[in-house]
């Protein structure tokens, strides 16, 4: 299979590839979002998954950016065909690529479901994420580099540059538009096929690749297009789900920006069960009694004497907003996220459209709350979802409570009902005690008076005004006796027919706050102690607030580790159900265990503690470790300048640059998310706009990459005559960056009240993206021998790894254990790290001048 | 750019390698180093946790072999029949092999003592009035993917936080003077821990209170029939209707269990059979009706069987509740299968409740939930047709 060159020189290669990769940026950042959308919606779907998704997909980008570079190294014609020939295959390939992986998550994640229902062990989470990212995302980087290969020398910044906009461009188009276009899998075919119709006739129409390349290509496009004419995404949903739930029936998807919800429904019971991102959210039964409803709202709404204006965030799937109408409320806002949820409850028979006093808001939360104007509300529910995650636990924070305490009227009542996995209310273990008490010291901070009871998961009640708030049986049923349109239901069967009807048994009522949840609140003697009290609820409250555990916060979230702990200690328990059979029975034998010290309690103990008990020790040391191997490495080539060969760059000075390329790229990610997090906080929900502020952080990139370009000898700007100082300064700049938004997030408060705070945010996510691009130039002219050697593909893969370690760490453990504020302090360290790290560069340039 | 460099002046770079490798070996060892010193300053972790000052109590457990020649022991407590080496700790968490002796960390260390009514023991047919006193340990030696309990059931008695002033005699006197009925081993596996359930029990015996147990019955045979003797009435779970459901679901065996029940019956105790209904994994029909099916011809039909709802959690969050209509539906299938006594639990108020006349179908225990709210049985008749009702009712 011979190359021949058709017409070389005659159009600009490195126009070529530079339109090359604007297509590879774009399409691998199409390709990204999607995957990762089908990995949240097959996994978990926290931020932890989030985090270790992006940490495996960077990983993988990095693996690829090596052995692309290795690939494109060896191929030493001079020409670099080989590289183009790879990019062109592998062009071709991409759509049907992507949807083979998406296949791969969809069904992959079966292999780890154990039984249906069961929630990912943080192991198989991480499996799945490794295994599932790994083919397209070693194929952006493989074709990255390869592509690098394939363009004229000393063009690295343009590239780089180019792709930064083709990822952004990417990114804006399918968080706008190609998103809630169609299923995932038409819409990887069809961009696949326009993405390889451009790259295979653009790059590659002047080379003779192999031997029937313009047929081959053609037809290829076609089957791809052909492919999408079928509902395959469709057909994989019905075939994934009906293993995941057998016996329900798939009968909605719905891909929106804020993630794929999904309704099953239950054969021969009529039963709608809701799935957000995989996780289940509700049921709802249509003929079923309103038992549940009904007990959680007699509880809440009994808490204020007399309700007129409700807020609920959460719960439209249900028949709770119902159930709220019966206590005498005239306006009650239901919020959600996703106006789906609306349409769902709607079309199920739970909410009533027309009622007049029922008012829908599509939309934040947390913006809502803060929108509203003082003393507006007498109740304000929050139906929170597990608070593992920072979107969820802005509603857990002490800032939501202090903008919901200003909201509520002068006897406003507060109540959140957080999940707890479904634990029995009698005891409360120590994590969970933690993850409920952080939440209820943040409410404790606020209002006056508060309350907590294990009620539908935990219940926290908070009240502006004192001795009003309750979970005295008594009390309770006195205000419920006062609202007649608010007695329970009961089914009761008579002649064989089975009737509704609103109870007014007095014996029945008198009981009824005695016996919902389980008998919790039922006032009755205490075994243990003398007096007389609700012993169930005593005891629970008084461990919740005897933990140690300081307030949960917007900017620390305590809870959100707490959860992520819990996560991990119920998934990680082991249950030995494969050991071998023997005599008859399964578990006969499980003395094989070779460990002397192999202690079920023990090992089943430390787990949790290994997430919740991080200290800053954990932090520090390591970085310590780093500094003082950085100076050892820095002080021995101050006083004996290391040896420069002609044929390699000495481990010292490649170490300063990989080092200033992995803290690069930690910034990058500890950036974005900490800029995203602190938006979120002052401004409300922004996932729905990630695609925005990817598209600032990339179009910051390649605006950075064009400013450090001019630091060339060739270029009309020179900002910085010297890359090494202009690195250096660019690492300062950016340590500086990750002080002032310390600053920035102290001031939260004020933020909060600045307008057009959303410009300045982007202008800083904007900023970041400069320092990142602009730093990733000079790692190439700060190494001139690496530069005419090498692509960037080394200090690329070590920018790569820096932004997976931001990645994983940051979301996932950093911020929940230590804040951000402690975070981007860390994250300045390590960049201090990195420019001491430099001395090796400076001592070499010294070198250079020495006889 | 040429790079000129001074070579008589620089270390070579095998040298640099060398030194950076001692460097990076020094480093490395820091963290194992500190470690040890830390566990040498604490005086070990098994040094704390074994030791009076933990407060910790542990005795010598029944149902043990050693094996021969060796310091291994033998559980013979439970069908896994686990060869524990010395300091090996059973599937439990609560048995463990210290210096080839097995002894138990339950013993006079509940978790939760708590008054509630019997039926939430679950007890239907069993003195319905009456409350007991609820107790339970760490520990148990299934794992249910929906456990309720999983706070303390997958955990040792090392872990939680217990009632360390358990002392027989108050609390019995206690018991007395507050006019509750009797004790309940409940919420975890009372079976795991015969020393301490059997000794209290029989204790309570002395003084005439009601004793009832709820068991998962994954135990072995001559264990279950010490430890029924000095019980009154028994709840066990039937949680699937096959091996495939209990080895995937519970980490257990079915044979046992079924064993288990039959035994309870033999040795003349009230029995009910309770199953929480899980949707996609004992809830078809099929399923309902072997189980219904073998309760009716192993025990007989006026044995209990109590249906509990299953609703999302521990780890079975993503699965969504059971439907009231599959309950209702469920309740149909073990009336249909001849059983007198079908209840349903967790969803309250529900008609499934009740109890009802098997003859003239009238409402005999008018239930909200757990709360006895009319009793029309007179003399353990219905006061309607004067049909003798099944169950211990005075």
């Amino acid at each position: 299979m011979g190359m021949i060159i058709e017409d070389q020189n005659t159009d600009s290669p490195l126009k070529s590839i530079r339109k090359t990769l604007f297509f590879i940026g774009g399409f691998s950042q199409i390709a990204q979002v999607i995957i990762f959308r089908e990995i949240m919606a097959a996994s978990h779907g926290t931020e932890l998954m989030f985090g270790i998704i992006l940490g495996s997909w960077l990983l993988w980008t990095a693996f690829g950016a090596i052995t692309g570079g290795i690939l494109a190294r060896r191929d030493d014609d001079g020409k670099d065909f080989t590289a183009l020939k790879w990019l062109a295959v592998t062009a071709l390939l991409s759509g049907p690529l992507l949807v083979g992986q998406i296949l791969l998550v969809r069904y992959g994640a079966l292999l780890h479901a154990g039984v249906p229902g069961q929630i990912l062990s943080l192991g198989n989470a991480c499996l799945m994420a490794f295994i599932c990212t790994l083919p397209f995302a070693f194929l952006c980087g493989f074709q990255f580099t390869i592509a690098l290969r394939g363009a004229p020398r000393f063009e690295l910044s343009a590239l780089y540059r180019t792709e930064s906009w083709g990822a952004a461009a990417g990114g804006l188009l399918v968080s706008l538009i190609l998103i809630e276009l169609g299923p995932p899998i038409q819409i990887s075919l069809i961009t696949g096929a326009v993405f390889s119709i451009f790259i295979f006739f653009h790059t590659c129409r002047k080379i003779f690749l192999f031997k029937y390349q313009h047929i081959l290509a053609p037809v290829t496009v076609l089957i791809v297009l052909a492919l999408s004419s079928f509902p395959l995404d469709r057909w994989s949903q019905e075939a994934r789900w009906e293993r995941v739930l057998p016996g329900f029936k798939l009968k909605n998807i719905h891909d929106s920006r804020h993630g794929q919800i999904v309704t099953v429904e239950r054969e021969n019971s009529g039963q709608i069960s809701v799935f957000l991102n995989g996780g289940w959210i509700a049921s709802m039964e249509k003929d079923a009694s309103d038992t549940c409803y009904h007990q959680l709202a007699a509880v809440i709404c009994t808490q204020h004497p007399k309700p007129t204006r409700a807020l609920m965030i959460g719960g439209a799937l249900g028949r709770l907003p119902e159930q709220f109408l019966n206590h005498g409320i005239e306006s009650l806002y239901v919020v959600e996220l996703d106006p789906q949820f609306f349409k769902i409850a709607s079309e199920s028979g739970m909410m009533h459209s027309d009622n007049r006093r029922l008012k829908f808001i599509s939309g934040d939360g947390r913006r809502v709350v803060s929108n509203t104007p003082d003393e507006s509300f007498d109740l304000v529910v929050v139906l929170s979802s597990e608070p593992d995650n920072l979107l969820a636990n802005r509603f857990c924070t002490k800032e939501f409570f202090t903008q919901t305490e200003r909201i509520l009227t002068e006897n406003g009542v507060l109540c959140v009902v957080l999940p707890a996995f479904g634990a029995s209310a009698e005891y409360v273990s120590s994590l969970l005690a933690k993850r409920t008490g952080a939440v209820l010291k943040a409410v404790d901070y606020v209002f006056p008076e508060t309350l907590a009871a294990p009620i539908s998961g935990h219940l926290i009640v908070a009240g502006k005004k004192r001795e009003q708030i309750t979970v005295d049986p008594d009390v309770l049923e006195k205000r419920l006796l006062l609202r007649p349109n608010a007695y329970p239901v009961i089914d009761i069967e008579e002649n064989g027919m089975k009737k509704k009807i609103k109870t007014v048994d007095e014996a029945f009522l008198s009981e009824y706050f005695n016996v919902i949840f389980g008998g919790v609140l039922a006032k009755k003697a205490s075994f243990m102690e003398e007096k007389t009290n609700q012993p169930v609820i005593e005891k629970f409250e008084r461990i919740i607030r005897n933990c140690e555990v300081k307030p949960n916060l917007d900017n620390h979230p305590r809870a959100v580790l707490y959860s992520l702990a819990l996560w991990k200690q119920i998934t990680d328990t082991k249950d030995f159900s494969k050991s071998n059979k023997k005599s008859g029975h399964v578990f006969d034998e499980i003395k094989p265990w070779d460990d002397s010290e192999n202690d079920n309690i023990l090992k089943d103990s430390k787990l949790p503690e290994s997430i919740e008990s991080v200290r800053l020790h954990h932090v520090i040391l390591p970085l310590l470790l780093l500094l003082f191997f950085t100076l050892i490495i820095s002080g021995v080539s101050i006083i004996k300048p290391v040896c420069v060969s002609k044929q390699d760059v000495p481990f010292a000075m490649r170490y300063s640059i990989l080092l200033c390329a992995f803290a690069s790229g930690v910034f990058g990610m500890v950036s974005e998310v900490a800029l995203m997090t602190l938006y979120q906080n002052v401004s409300g929900y922004v996932y729905a706009q990630a695609g925005i502020i990817i598209a600032l952080f990339m179009a910051g990139i390649a605006t950075g990459s064009y400013i450090s370009d001019s630091s060339n000898a060739e270029s009309r700007f020179r900002l910085f005559k010297d890359p090494i100082k202009a690195l250096a300064a660019i690492l300062i700049m950016t340590a500086g960056l990750c002080l002032v938004l310390t600053g920035l997030i102290r001031a939260t408060d004020a933020l909060r009240s600045w307008p057009g705070v959303g410009l300045i945010f982007g202008l800083l996510i904007f900023i970041a993206g400069i320092l990142v691009g602009s730093a990733f130039v000079l790692f190439g002219e700060c190494l001139p021998k690496w530069r005419k050697g090498r692509p960037g593909a080394w200090f690329y893969a070590s920018d790569l790894l820096g932004a997976c370690a931001g990645a994983v760490c940051t979301s996932t453990f950093l911020i929940p254990a230590f804040g951000m504020i402690r975070t981007l302090q860390f994250t300045a360290f390590l960049l201090f790290i990195a420019v001491i790290g430099m001395i090796p560069l400076w001592r070499q340039k010294a070198g250079s001048v020495m006889p | 750019m040429t790079i000129h460099c001074n070579t008589s002046d620089s270390i070579s770079r095998r040298d640099f390698i060398h030194y950076m490798k001692k460097l990076g070996i020094s480093m490395a060892m820091a963290p194992v180093v500190l470690k040890a010193l830390e566990l040498l300053g604490a005086g070990g972790r098994h040094g704390s946790a074994y030791g009076a000052s933990a407060g910790t109590i542990f005795k010598h457990a029944d149902f043990q072999e050693r094996i021969p020649g060796t310091n291994n022991v033998r559980c013979t407590l439970c069908p896994r029949q686990e060869v524990l080496k010395p300091g090996q700790t059973g599937f439990c968490r609560i048995r463990k092999n210290i210096g080839g002796e097995l002894i138990t960390y339950g013993y006079d260390q509940p978790c939760i003592m708590n008054v509630d009514p019997i039926g939430k023991n679950p007890l239907f047919n069993f003195h319905p009035e009456m409350t007991v006193l609820a107790i339970a340990h760490a520990g148990c030696n299934l794992r249910c993917l929906y456990c309720q309990n999983w706070q303390y059931a997958m955990e040792s008695p090392l872990n939680t936080r217990n009632i360390t002033s358990f002392n027989s005699g108050e609390i019995v006197s206690k018991i007395k003077v507050r006019s509750i009925g009797g004790i309940s081993f409940t919420y975890t596996e009372p079976a795991c821990c015969p020393e301490f359930v059997s000794e209290f029990a029989s204790y309570c015996g002395e003084f005439g209170l009601k004793r009832t147990i709820c068991t998962a019955g994954f135990i072995e045979k001559v264990p279950l029939r010490k430890l029924l003797k000095h019980f009154d009435a028994v709840t066990i779970t039937f949680k699937g209707p096959d091996k495939k459901f209990y080895q995937n679901v519970t980490s257990a065996t079915l044979k046992p269990v079924l064993d288990s029940m039959v035994i309870a019956k033999s040795e003349g105790k009230w029995l009910e059979v309770a199953t929480l209904v899980v949707p996609t994994l004992n809830d078809d029909r099929k399923s309902l009706a072997t189980i219904a099916r073998w309760i009716k011809d192993n025990l007989g039909k006026n044995t209990p069987w109590i249906l509990e709802k299953f609703e999302p959690q521990y780890r079975l969050k993503r699965l969504p509740p059971t439907s009231q209509s599959t309950m209702e539906t469920a309740r149909r299938i073990g009336l249909d299968a001849g059983l007198k006594f079908v209840y349903i639990s967790n969803l309250a108020p529900h008609t499934g409740n009740h109890t009802y006349c098997p003859s003239c179908g009238k409402v005999l225990i008018k239930r909200l939930g757990f709360k006895v709210l009319d009793n029309n049985l007179k003399n353990s008749k219905c006061c309607f047709c004067g049909q003798a009702i099944a169950g211990v009712w005075a």
